[in-house]
């Protein structure tokens, strides 16, 4: 207990709270007893109901954080139910930071951007089918391996598989009261100013950049104000390995030496979002490795404890557990009312071409944007958009009969959000007769179809920018092998 | 005439996926591990040797696999495929699959697999499975597939051996994040330029590295060694 804590009681007036709040800390408090319009800062008011609200609503939150999926929900969740037995903990939450591989068949894998002996089914179309049902809430951003297709049908955010949230291709949500942000993708310069020009059905080169970040999502990010609690990316911010145990890092990936010493190890767009908006935790993976730093944001400023993670094979450190408190209200995920307002304030320039946004097109007010969702948050209340099937999912006893479609889906979630923000669907500038599944019913005879096999495999994907060495395999063949970030 | 055509095409299949399993599981067989739930039923699918049977003994990870058949309780979407899109209710309680966990449902409307207190891998937890369902004899086998993946540091404070150190963006990020950025609004991030960043009384990186350099030729203990990372025992 701090010295703080020790000194004065603020529960002294009630036997309840002063048995069971001591070990809170006042500032906490003070947040929760916002809901009370309490104004005593610190303390509770003299008032029994509230304090037994709050011995039964003030929880340490454990939420399980794990590096790249790679489509390994399995081994995930089962190395996280070994986890809670063996800890006798329990786990509220899972986040994770990318190369999630939400493929939900063999279509999907099309969009996927890996070598072709990586390129299988793996375990998440069991939960997207409802085969399987997560142990874990699951909340995810995108990498650099991803079901490209499918994650931008949920460009938004959106349930993926009952349970298993996208953040988007940037985005904030809420879980409790901790509020989450992240950003899809890595960075590449070269992409980095174009808009999201590429289009189904992807050419190889658009499978290799609809990943790659855009200016537009970060400059989003950028208009947030309110305290972001945890914020997720894939790549590394660059220049976090500062603030680390560099050498042990150096140790276990030798070859990262040049691209630390030039300030070209990780994504400068998130330097500049760990700059701003300064979150308690940053959690990141791609390299694959564990690295923790710890960053000061200015002489007595706040702190961000970042950590990257490996994924997920025996012997790698690919999972962490943390605890927050989580205050008030019941762990479950909600609409972030500024995100809402500031993705309704830049809708209009999307970019949707080569070109980037123009932000002199944005004609919105921010504060009358925030006004406008409050009030349509306060109607329908703030639970995200109900999961809706679009693809077929993966049928193992039919593998030829899967993956007939090959146009995009618009997804009612993002239909929904949009007609929430009461603004126009853009997604997909394709000509109609090419957007076949509109509607529920299109993929009725899509399904009729047999599958062309033939159809599966692509030309190899190995992306020199994107897979460099990587200790995926053996660690002691660092130097020689080329296997790439995955 | 066509089923022979439909039977040349699923054993077509299924040899690529043999192979594509044989590809997937070269990661785990290198280091001398093998993971039963990677090597998939299908994965040897054709081949000579017998496949090892499925059950709920051997793979831990069917204990929290919904029912759908007996079970009404799962969310409605088992059939695969060559079904339209439903809503499937993601945030309400009635959604999630009650039937596939003892442990306690909390009013949040998440299912909540093992935890404190929860009878996970011990006798028969997962009632409400059904048919397919076996008496779960603990997660000692399942418990043992991922004692290979669990690593107690991954509930200890990867930061407890840190100290901060003030952030200190590379003067070349944030001029090259200027020149990013369209001219409507260069002038904002102009703003951003003005956060004072406070240099550390660290050395060089240059110089951070060739030390770190010397130190591994060296082979000095990380751990040891004060700031460093405390997890890698």
């Amino acid at each position: 207990m701090s010295e703080v804590e020790t000194t004065r009681n603020p529960f002294n007036h009630c036997v309840v709270a002063s048995r069971f709040l001591w070990s809170y800390r006042s500032d906490s408090l003070a947040a929760m007893c916002r809901p009370f319009e309490c104004t005593i800062s610190g303390e509770l008011p003299p008032c029994t109901r509230h304090c037994l609200y709050l011995l039964r609503s003030t929880d340490q939150m454990r939420i399980a954080v794990e590096g790249c999926m790679h489509g390994d929900l399995d081994n995930v969740y089962a190395t996280l139910l070994h986890l809670q037995e063996v800890q006798n903990i329990k786990i509220d939450l899972l986040l994770c930071c990318g190369d999630f591989q939400a493929v939900r068949n063999e279509k999907d894998l099309e969009s996927l951007n890996v070598p072709p002996k990586y390129r299988s089914m793996n375990s998440f179309w069991k939960y997207y089918s409802g085969e399987k049902v997560t142990p874990f809430p699951t909340i995810f951003i995108g990498g650099n391996h991803e079901a490209s297709n499918y994650l931008w049908e949920l460009y938004y955010g959106g349930w993926a598989a009952p349970q298993i949230y996208f953040l988007g291709f940037a985005g904030v949500i809420k879980f409790g009261n901790i509020r989450i942000g992240g950003l899809s993708g890595i960075y590449k310069s070269h992409h980095y100013n174009q808009g999201h020009y590429e289009k189904l059905p992807y050419s190889q080169r658009d499978i290799r950049s609809i990943y790659h970040v855009r200016e537009y999502d970060v400059h989003k990010l950028l208009q947030i104000e309110e305290p972001v609690d945890i914020f997720l990316s894939h790549d590394w911010p660059v220049g976090i390995t500062d603030c680390g145990d560099v050498k042990a890092l150096l140790r276990q990936k030798p070859f990262f030496e040049q691209e630390i010493q030039e300030g070209t190890l990780g994504s400068k767009p998130a330097t500049e979002l760990l700059g701003k908006l300064r979150p308690s935790y940053w959690f990141s993976a791609h390299l694959h490795c564990k690295f923790s730093a710890l960053v000061q944001h200015e002489k007595d400023g706040p702190s961000t404890k970042f950590l990257a993670l490996d994924k997920c094979l025996p012997g790698r450190k690919f999972l962490q557990v943390i605890e927050i408190e989580s205050g008030l209200g019941p762990h479950e995920l909600q609409l972030d009312e500024e995100w809402l307002a500031i993705t309704r304030m830049y809708n209009a320039v999307l970019p949707l071409t080569i070109r980037s946004a123009n932000y002199n097109n944005v004609h919105l007010d921010i504060e009358q944007c925030h006004q406008f969702v409050r009030n349509k948050l306060r109607t329908r209340g703030s639970k995200p958009f109900e999961f809706v099937q679009t693809a077929p999912c993966h049928n193992p006893s039919q593998p030829a009969a899967n993956g007939v479609f090959h146009g995009f889906y618009r997804n009612p979630q993002t239909e929904a959000v949009l007609q929430f923000l009461e603004l126009e669907y853009l997604l997909n500038k394709m000509p109609e007769s090419s957007e076949p599944a509109a509607s529920p019913a299109s993929f009725l005879s899509g399904c009729s179809v047999d599958y062309d096999s033939e159809d599966i495999p692509i030309d190899g994907v190995d992306d020199t920018e994107d897979f460099k060495e990587s200790s995926s395999i053996d660690p002691s063949n660092l130097h020689s092998q080329k296997i790439g970030f995955w | 005439m066509e089923e022979s055509e439909k039977r040349k095409k699923r054993l077509k299949a299924i040899r690529e996926e043999a192979a594509e399993a044989a590809d997937s599981t070269e990661e785990q067989n290198s280091i001398g591990l093998t993971n039963p739930l990677i090597d998939t039923p299908s994965g040897s699918s054709g081949q000579d040797e017998p496949r090892p049977r499925f059950d709920y003994y051997t793979d831990p990870m069917a204990a929290f696999s919904a029912n759908n058949k007996k079970n009404n309780l799962g969310p409605q979407v088992s059939q695969p495929c060559n079904t339209p899109p439903r809503p499937m209710n993601a945030g309400s309680p009635a959604h999630h699959a009650q039937g596939n966990y003892n442990s306690a449902h909390r009013t949040d409307g998440f299912p909540q697999g093992g935890g404190a207190g929860s009878q996970y891998g011990q006798g028969n937890p997962y009632q409400g499975l059904g048919s397919r369902a076996r008496p779960y004899r603990g997660s000692r086998r399942g418990g043992g597939q991922f004692k290979f993946y669990y690593h107690k540091s991954m509930v200890e404070d990867p930061w407890k051996a840190f100290k901060p150190v003030i952030w200190k963006p590379r003067g070349d990020t944030r001029d090259s994040l200027k020149s990013w950025h369209p001219n409507s609004i260069s002038t904002k991030k102009a703003k951003l330029g003005e956060t004072p960043t406070k240099s550390t009384p660290q050395q060089g990186l240059a110089e951070y590295l060739a030390a770190a350099f010397n130190e591994a030729a060296g082979k000095d203990a990380v751990n040891n060694e004060p700031g460093t990372s405390s997890f890698d025992a």
